[in-house]
């Protein structure tokens, strides 16, 4: 929660006064911001690669100093506390992660490591978001704790988490279950979130079904249900759509879609997914064309609907007037 | 959107990772301040200016992995400008000497470096019009987070506590708190550097 401090009106007047007779504060120009962002961009690239390389050569002779002792110990090895797996690194924010071990949470940023036996939280203004190497997205909300249990389970204690979990092309995912105070949830290739609220828990599911258990009962949930679960086994259903703004925060804590050398298709897709809205083509030429436009450039900073008319704008395919829970693509006349 | 760092240090620990979005947003953060740091100090001179600001903040990439975070990021930055200044009027001969600011006499400098956790300072008094411009300019440069954005967006440019949430990316009760905070922290560095209040200094201005 956050507190707003109310002051005096005069105090406000008086600085809004001095503020107005300073005025602006002088802001370079367009062109020298560029020309200096240019260099200065160049410059950190370089420092960035010259530490990676840097780091694995270190990494490199650790690793080559570490076979060799594991070799030798391999069989004692066996008999010791297996070491934690690594079961997915953070691709969006940064976290706050301990260990039983180790209770002093550090912060790990982009490209670190989650372990099982992680204990993983969210500050209460930020959101982070998790990759599993199948290419499951698990997205974490403000003031949020996770223990990582195993590679396919986890604990939540507060806050929430969306997963989202593409089927392949077999139709199978990454199958995760998130234990909670009331009761556990499992799915195979869907997108939906579990909150705690008190004693009880919120599962919202985005799209495909997920099944709800709890030391009395099993229930499935279907896409555009909510269902609250609280610890004496009691449920109730509310309905949520997939595209209502509730959702917003799962992109906000997203990584930006790199668009670079992507194709079209696989942008729309993307936004598709992010935004819950089911993506029509007009024609099959349409589909074909966006599956050869290759994009350029990047989204950053931009919403997703800003996205989507930026790259379109650079393209012969248009948007076409559809309800809300649809995107609409056609080829411009 | 702009992510959210709680710290300076947590910021260029971003960036050394490789974060795309840090880098962009330290850039946007610290490049007009470090430029209107510089400006002044050569007398006015924006190409020397363009020049000085690229080399500070080249030599800043190469010491990112040395920030300990004992010293504000925008004074480290200003540190670092301050010798690429007498390095950049060492080699140009056309300026005779280095131009010194009112701010960088050692009592005000203090001042203003405190500002992020304002002490017990000396009061300052009588500067003319143009130097109080320039100072209070100097405050809200030296503000904490975005603190002079925000004031400046609010009440210089009349954006709506919406508007500013949304160019902030987070939502209109953490704007409005921003907002209360920023000025707060104004009001505060204000009385630290002039020694009297906001409407005092005004008065000043106008006489």
């Amino acid at each position: 929660m956050t507190t707003v401090h109310h002051e005096p009106e005069s105090n406000d007047a008086s600085i809004e006064e001095l503020l107005r007779e300073v005025g602006a504060r002088d802001e370079p120009s367009a062109e020298v911001a560029r020309d200096v962002m240019s260099a200065v961009h160049a410059e950190w690239r370089d420092i960035v690669q010259q530490r990676q390389r840097q780091q694995r050569v270190v990494a490199w002779r650790y690793a080559a100093g570490l076979a060799l002792a594991v070799l030798v110990s391999t069989f004692a090895y066996r008999f010791m506390a297996s070491e934690q797996a690594q079961v997915a690194s953070i691709v969006h924010g940064h976290v706050l992660a301990s260990t039983e071990a180790d209770t002093d949470p550090k912060v790990r940023a982009v490209g670190e490591i989650i372990r099982v036996g992680d204990i993983v939280q969210t500050e209460v203004q930020t959101r982070a978001a998790v990759s599993f190497p199948d290419g499951l997205s698990l997205r974490l909300d403000h003031g949020t704790r996770i223990t990582v249990d195993a590679s396919d389970r986890i604990t939540l204690a507060a806050g929430a988490v969306y997963i989202d979990a593409p089927a392949d092309g077999a139709g199978h995912g990454h199958a995760l279950t998130v234990n909670t105070i009331a009761g556990s949830v499992q799915h195979v290739g869907t997108q939906y979130e579990v909150r705690t609220q008190g004693d009880a828990m919120l599962v919202s599911v985005r799209e495909g079904r997920v099944v709800v258990t709890s030391p009395t009962s099993t229930n499935t949930g279907e896409a555009g249900q909510v269902l609250r679960l609280n610890t004496d086994g009691e449920l109730t259903l509310s309905m949520l759509p997939s595209t209502d703004p509730y959702w917003q925060w799962t992109l906000q804590a997203a990584p930006t879609f790199d668009i670079d050398n992507q194709s079209l298709a696989a942008f729309l897709q993307w936004i598709s997914r992010e935004t819950g809205r089911q993506l029509v083509y007009s024609t099959p030429q349409a589909e074909a064309a966006a599956a050869d436009v290759k994009l350029r450039g990047s989204i950053e900073g931009l919403d997703a609907d800003a996205a989507l008319a930026a790259v379109l704008s650079t393209t012969q395919l248009r948007r076409y007037r559809t309800d809300t829970h649809e995107i609409g693509i056609e080829l411009a006349p | 959107m702009s992510p959210v760092y709680s710290t300076d240090s947590l910021l260029i620990a971003a960036m050394l990772k490789g974060d795309e979005a840090a880098f962009r947003l330290f850039f946007e953060t610290y490049f007009p301040r470090v430029y209107r740091f510089a400006l002044p100090r050569l007398g006015g001179d924006a190409e020397a200016c363009k020049e000085v600001v690229q080399a500070t903040l080249i030599k800043a990439m190469r010491a990112l992995a040395g920030f300990r975070g004992e010293s504000a990021l925008f004074s480290w930055l200003c540190q670092i400008c301050r010798r690429q200044i007498v390095d950049y009027l060492r080699a140009h001969q056309r300026h005779v000497r280095n131009v010194v600011l009112i701010d960088d006499t050692p009592g005000l400098r203090e001042a203003l470096e405190s500002i992020a956790a304002p002490a017990s300072d000396e009061p300052m008094h009588g500067y003319g019009s143009a130097e109080t411009r320039r100072l209070v300019q100097s405050v809200l440069d030296r503000l904490p987070s975005r603190y002079g954005d925000v004031l400046e967006w609010k009440y210089i440019e009349g954006r709506s506590v919406e508007e500013i949430g949304a160019l902030l990316g987070v939502g209109q009760t953490a704007a409005q708190s921003l907002l209360a905070r920023a000025r707060t922290a104004f009001r505060e560095a204000v009385e630290t550097v002039f020694g009297s209040a906001a409407s005092d200094v005004l008065a000043g201005m106008r006489k």
